[in-house]
C-alpha cells in the first residue's frame, strides 16, 4: 500500500492542537500549583502517607505509558499504509488506557468507601480534583480512539484519518507526560511525606 | 515498510522511561533516600522522563522552520514557571506570616526564655 | 412527587427564580420585551433564514468580528445602565436618605458593571476588531481554523446570554467582580449569583483561549510571502503578543473557576474558610490571571493606536522596532506583577517590594510607546479627524492612569488607598481611556473596510470629546475621593463627610459620558441613513499604509484574489509609492473557501445548557447537554467535506464587478 502524506494546512492544524496542548499544561500547572499549597492541609484526614499504595500506583503508570507506546506505533503503521495492524495498535491502546482508568476508579472507590472524600479536606480536594482531571482527559482519548478505529476500519487510512490519528497521538503522549509529574509529585512525594 | 529509525526511536524512549520509572519507584519504596534528597531525584528523574518523551514520542525537535513547537512549548514553560514558583513564593510568604497557633507561641516563647529573653 | 419534580428541574423553580426587586423586575421585563419585539421583528420581516444563512453559520472573519462588536456594544448599554444606577445611589444615598437600592441590589449592580464591561464590552471590542483585520492584514483569506472561529464567538454569545439570563431568573452574583471567597463560597452565597457568574465566565473564557490559538496560528502560519515577523503592521504585532498571553493565563482562570465551582457544588475544600482550604489561594491565582488579562486588553489598542497615528500623520511609524520590544517588555513584566493587587494580604517585606518594582518598571516600555507616537505625529501633516480625536483623548488621560498606577505601584502608600475610590478612578483610567478609546478609534478607523462607507465625521468628533471632558469629571473627583477616604463599592456614607458634592460632580461627567454613547449610536444611526454620500469608493478613504486597504471597501469575503507579495513594512503605502501592484490578475488561481457550519451556534446552545443546568443543579440536563456537546464535536470533526472551490474565473469576474461599482 502506499504511503498518505500530509499537507501544509494538515500541519497548520498539528500547531494549532500543539497550542492547545500548551494551554492544557498551563491548566494542570494551576492544579499542581493548588495540589503543591494545600496538600499539607489534611484537617484531620488521611495524608497521602496514608492512603497511597505505590505498588498500584506502579502498574498504572506502566500500562499508561506503555499505551503510549502503542499509540506511537500505530502512527508509525498508519504512515506505512498498514490498515490493520494500525487497528490493532489501536485496539491495544484503548485497552491498555481503558485498565489505567478502571485502575484510578478503583483507587477511587477504595479511599471513598473508607470513609474519605474530596469533602474531607483541602488536601483530598486538590488530590481528586487533579488527578479526576488527567482521567476525564483519558477518558475523552479513549472515545478518540474508538471513533478513530471505526474511522479506519471503515475509510482506510486517508490523509484525513493520517492527520487525526497524529493529532490524537500528540494527545496521548502528552497525556503521558502529565501523569509521569502526577506519579512523582502527588504519589511519590505524597509517600515521603513532603 | 514500517520506518525502522522511527520505531527504534519509540523503543528507546519506551525502555528508557520504563527504568527511569522504576528507578524512582525503587528510590521511595526501598527508603534508601528520604526527605528532600530523595525529592530532588525523583524530581530530576521526572524532568529526564519528560525530556526523553517530548523528544522521542512527542517529536520537540522534528519541525518546520521557524521552530514554533519547540518555542511555543519553551514560552509554555516558562509562563508555568512564572505561577507556580511565583504562586508557590507567595504563598509560602502569606503562611509564614500567618498568627501562629498557641502551641507554636508557647515553643517560640519557651526557646526565646533559654536565651535569655 | 416532589422527588421526581427535583429530578427534572433541580432546584429551578420559575415562582422563586423571578426577581422580586422593582428595579430588577423592571430591568427583566426591559429585557423580555425588547427580546421579544426583536425577536417579532424577524420573524414580521421573514428574516430568520436570511440571518442563518449569512449570520449564525458564517465563518467569515469579517462578518464574526462585526458581530463580536454588535454584542459589545450592547452589552456597553447594559453595562452603562448599571453605571447609571451606581452614580444615582452614591449622589443621593447620604445621611439619613438611604438612596434609590438596597445594599443587596447595589452589590449586584456593581458586580454586574465589572463583569459584563470586561468580559463582555473590552474582550468583545477586542476581538471584533482582531477578527475583522488581523486575516486582511496579514494578507490571507480567513483565520487559520475558521470553524473554531466560529465556535469561539458563539462560546462569547453564549456566556453573554447567560450572565444576562441571571438577571431574568434568579439573581445577578453580588460577590464583586471577581468574586473573591469566602464571600463567593456556598456558606455566604447561597444563592445561584455566582453560579451564573461562574459558568457565564466559564463558556466565554473557553472561548477566548479557542481564539488565542487560532489567531496565533493564523499569525505565524499564514502570513502572506515575503512578510516576515519584523514586517508585519504593528496591530499584527500586538495581537500575536496578546494571543501568547492569552493562551499563557486564560487556562489559569479557567482551572481557577473550576476550583471555586467544586467548592460550592460538591463540597471540596479549595477556597473555605474550613476544612483545610485557603482563600488565599484564589485571590493569588485569580490575579496570575486577571493581571496580565489587563493587558491583553490593552496591547490591541496601543496596536490600532500605532497604526491610526502612522496613517494620519503620513509618516511611517517612528521606532517600529522600539514598540516592538516595548509591547514584548509589556508583556513578559505584566505576568510578574500580580502581587500588587493584594499587597495588603500580609505578603513579606520581600514579597511586596519584588512585585512593586516589576510594575514600576512597565511604566518604562510604556513610556517608550507614548513618546514613539507623539514623535510619529511630529512634523507630520496630521489630520484630526474623530481617530486622532480619541488618540489625544487616550494620551492624556491613559498617562495620567499609568501615573497613579506607579503610586499605587508603592506598597506604602498602597496599603494607604487600598480598596478606596482612587484604585477605581486609576483603573478607570487605564481602561476607559486606554482600552475602550484605544479600540474606538479602530472602529472608527476600520468600520469602511466592513461596510463600504466611513462614518459621520462630526457626530464622531462630539463623541470623542464627550468621552474625554466627561471622563475628566467622572474620575476626576473620584481620585479626591480616594484619598479622602471613601471606600469602593459604597453603597451610603455620612453627611458629615462631605463627600455629596464630589459625587455629583462625578454624576454630572459620567451623564456627559451618556450624551457620547448617545452621540455615537446617532453617528452609526445617520452614517447608515447617509452611506450614499460617505461611500469608500476606493478602498483606501484614510490614505492607509497596510495590506487591508489595498481590496475593495467592503472587503470581498475572499479578502484577495490573489495572495499579495510583501517586501516592506507598509506594504500598501510602498506599492503606492513604486506604483507597482501587490498581485496581478495573472497571479489568480482557483481557491478553497471554507464552508458555512452550524457548529459554532450548536455547540454554544448546548453550552449554555450545560451551564444553566448546572446552575439549578439539574443533573440529567447537564450530562445530556455534556454528551450532546462531545458527539457533535465528533460529528464536526469526522466530517471531511468543509471546503469548496471558486475557480479563477469566477474570481476574475468577481472582480471585475468590484472594479465597475467603483467607477459607477
Amino acid at each position: 500500500m502506499s504511503q498518505v502524506k500530509i499537507s501544509t494546512a494538515d500541519n497548520r492544524t498539528l500547531l494549532g492542537f500543539w497550542i492547545y496542548l500548551m494551554t492544557d499544561c498551563v491548566l494542570f500547572g494551576s492544579l499542581f500549583a493548588t495540589y503543591a499549597v494545600l496538600h499539607q492541609n489534611t484537617f484531620g484526614g488521611p495524608s497521602g502517607q496514608d492512603l497511597f499504595e505505590l505498588p498500584y500506583v506502579l502498574v498504572e503508570t506502566l500500562l499508561l505509558l506503555t499505551s503510549s507506546f502503542t499509540a506511537g506505533v500505530a502512527i508509525l503503521a498508519a504512515k506505512a499504509g498498514r490498515k490493520k495492524q494500525v487497528i490493532g495498535w489501536l485496539v491495544a491502546t484503548l485497552l491498555l488506557g481503558l485498565s489505567f482508568l478502571v485502575m484510578e476508579i478503583v483507587e477511587f472507590q477504595e479511599i471513598l468507601s473508607s470513609g474519605y472524600s474530596w469533602e474531607t479536606s483541602g488536601f483530598l480536594s486538590s488530590f481528586f480534583t487533579l488527578v479526576a482531571t488527567h482521567g476525564a482527559h483519558i477518558t475523552i482519548g479513549l472515545i478518540w480512539i474508538g471513533v478513530m478505529v471505526w474511522r479506519v476500519w471503515k475509510l482506510g487510512i486517508t490523509q484525513g484519518n493520517l492527520r487525526r490519528l497524529m493529532i490524537f497521538s500528540l494527545f496521548w503522549h502528552f497525556l503521558d507526560v502529565v501523569w509521569i509529574f502526577i506519579f512523582t509529585i502527588v504519589y511519590l512525594m505524597g509517600v515521603i511525606g513532603i | 515498510m514500517i520506518n525502522r529509525r522511527a520505531l527504534t526511536q519509540y523503543i528507546v524512549g519506551f525502555v528508557g522511561s520504563v527504568l527511569l520509572t522504576l528507578v524512582a519507584f525503587y528510590i521511595v519504596s526501598s527508603g534508601i533516600l528520604t526527605g528532600w534528597t530523595a525529592v530532588f531525584y525523583i524530581i530530576g528523574l521526572a524532568t529526564v522522563q519528560c525530556m526523553i518523551q517530548l523528544f522521542f514520542f512527542l517529536h520537540i525537535s522534528e519541525d518546520g522552520r521557524p521552530r514554533w513547537k519547540l518555542h511555543s512549548f519553551l514560552f509554555m514553560l516558562f509562563a508555568l514557571a512564572i505561577v507556580v514558583a511565583g504562586s508557590l513564593w507567595v504563598m509560602a510568604s502569606l503562611n509564614d506570616r500567618m498568627m501562629p497557633t498557641t502551641q507554636e507561641m508557647q515553643e517560640y516563647m519557651h526557646r526565646q526564655s533559654l536565651n535569655g529573653l | 412527587m416532589d422527588s421526581i419534580k427535583h429530578f427534572i428541574f433541580g432546584d429551578f423553580n420559575l415562582v422563586d427564580a423571578i426577581p422580586k426587586e422593582m428595579v430588577t423586575l423592571g430591568g427583566a421585563i426591559g429585557i423580555t420585551l425588547g427580546l421579544l419585539s426583536i425577536l417579532g421583528l424577524v420573524t414580521y420581516f421573514k428574516k430568520w433564514g436570511y440571518l442563518w444563512k449569512n449570520w449564525f453559520t458564517t465563518i467569515d472573519h469579517k462578518k464574526i468580528g462585526v458581530m463580536y462588536i454588535i454584542v459589545a456594544v450592547v452589552m456597553l448599554l447594559r453595562g452603562f445602565a448599571d453605571v447609571i444606577m451606581m452614580r444615582l445611589q452614591q449622589a443621593t444615598s447620604v445621611g439619613s436618605s438611604q438612596g434609590l437600592f438596597t445594599a443587596d441590589t447595589f452589590q449586584q449592580v456593581f458586580s454586574a458593571h465589572g463583569t459584563i464591561m470586561i468580559f463582555f464590552v473590552a474582550m468583545g471590542l477586542m476581538f471584533g476588531l482582531i477578527n475583522i483585520v488581523v486575516p486582511l492584514q496579514i494578507g490571507a483569506r480567513d483565520v487559520a481554523f475558521p470553524a473554531v472561529n466560529a465556535i469561539s464567538f458563539w462560546l462569547f454569545a453564549a456566556g453573554m446570554v447567560l450572565i444576562n439570563t441571571s438577571m431574568l431568573l434568579g439573581e445577578f452574583s453580588a460577590a464583586g467582580w471577581l468574586a473573591y471567597p469566602p464571600l463567593s463560597g456556598i456558606e455566604f452565597s447561597p444563592g445561584v449569583g455566582v453560579d451564573y457568574w461562574i459558568w457565564a465566565l466559564q463558556v466565554a473564557g473557553i472561548g477566548t483561549t479557542l481564539s488565542g490559538v487560532n489567531f496565533l496560528v493564523t499569525i505565524m502560519k499564514m502570513r502572506a510571502p515575503g512578510m516576515k515577523l519584523m514586517k508585519m503592521p504593528i496591530f499584527t504585532w500586538s495581537v500575536l503578543i496578546t494571543m501568547v498571553m492569552v493562551i499563557s493565563v486564560f487556562p489559569i482562570l479557567t482551572g481557577t473557576l473550576g476550583m471555586l465551582s467544586l467548592d460550592r457544588l460538591m463540597g471540596m475544600h479549595f477556597f473555605t474558610a474550613g476544612g483545610g482550604g485557603n482563600m488565599m489561594m484564589y485571590v493569588n491565582l485569580i490575579w496570575a490571571w486577571g493581571h496580565p488579562e489587563v493587558y491583553i486588553l490593552v496591547l490591541p489598542a496601543f496596536g490600532a493606536l500605532s497604526d491610526i497615528v502612522a496613517t494620519y500623520s503620513r509618516k511611517k511609524l517612528f521606532g517600529y522596532p522600539s514598540m516592538v520590544w516595548a509591547l514584548a517588555a509589556i508583556a513578559f513584566f505584566s505576568m510578574i506583577v500580580w502581587l500588587h493587587h493584594f499587597f495588603t494580604m500580609g505578603a513579606g517585606s520581600e514579597v511586596n517590594a519584588f512585585f512593586g518594582i516589576t510594575t514600576m518598571i512597565i511604566a518604562i516600555p510604556t513610556g517608550v510607546k507614548i513618546f514613539n507616537w507623539l514623535f510619529t505625529m511630529a512634523r507630520g501633516r496630521v489630520r484630526f479627524d474623530s481617530p486622532m480625536v480619541w488618540f489625544i483623548g487616550f494620551v492624556f488621560l491613559f498617562t495620567v492612569g499609568g501615573m497613579t498606577g506607579v503610586m499605587l505601584a508603592v506598597p506604602a502608600l498602597d496599603y494607604q488607598v487600598h480598596n478606596s475610590l482612587f484604585l477605581v478612578a486609576h483603573f478607570h483610567n487605564t481602561i476607559i481611556a486606554g482600552v475602550v478609546f484605544g479600540l474606538f478609534a479602530g472602529v472608527t478607523y476600520w468600520f469602511p473596510k466592513v461596510f463600504g462607507f466611513t462614518l459621520h465625521e462630526g457626530l464622531g468628533k462630539a463623541a470623542a470629546w464627550l468621552w474625554f471632558i466627561g471622563f475628566a469629571f467622572a474620575f476626576g473627583p473620584l481620585y479626591v475621593l480616594g484619598l479622602m477616604g471613601a471606600t469602593r463599592r459604597l453603597d451610603h456614607y455620612a453627611e458629615s463627610t462631605g463627600w455629596q458634592p464630589l459625587f455629583l460632580v462625578a454624576g454630572f461627567g459620567a451623564a456627559l459620558i451618556g450624551v457620547g454613547i448617545v452621540c455615537q449610536l446617532l453617528q452609526v444611526v445617520i452614517s447608515i441613513k447617509n452611506r450614499k454620500k460617505n461611500l469608500d469608493k476606493t478602498g483606501d478613504p484614510w490614505n492607509g499604509r497596510t495590506l487591508e486597504w489595498a481590496v475593495p471597501s467592503p472587503a470581498p469575503f475572499y479578502n484577495f484574489p490573489a495572495i499579495p507579495n510583501v517586501t516592506s513594512r507598509d506594504a500598501f503605502w510602498q506599492a503606492k509609492q513604486t506604483k507597482t501592484p501587490l498581485w496581478r490578475d495573472s497571479d489568480i488561481v482557483d481557491i478553497h473557501m471554507p464552508k458555512n457550519t452550524s457548529i459554532g451556534v450548536v455547540i454554544a446552545g448546548l453550552a449554555f445548557v450545560v451551564g444553566f443546568a448546572i446552575v439549578w443543579h439539574i443533573v440529567w440536563l447537564a450530562v445530556v447537554g455534556l454528551v450532546a456537546i462531545i458527539v457533535s464535536v465528533i460529528v464536526r470533526a469526522t466530517n471531511d467535506d468543509t471546503s469548496y472551490t471558486i475557480t479563477r474565473e469566477e474570481l476574475l469576474a468577481m472582480e471585475k464587478e468590484h472594479k465597475q461599482r467603483y467607477t459607477a
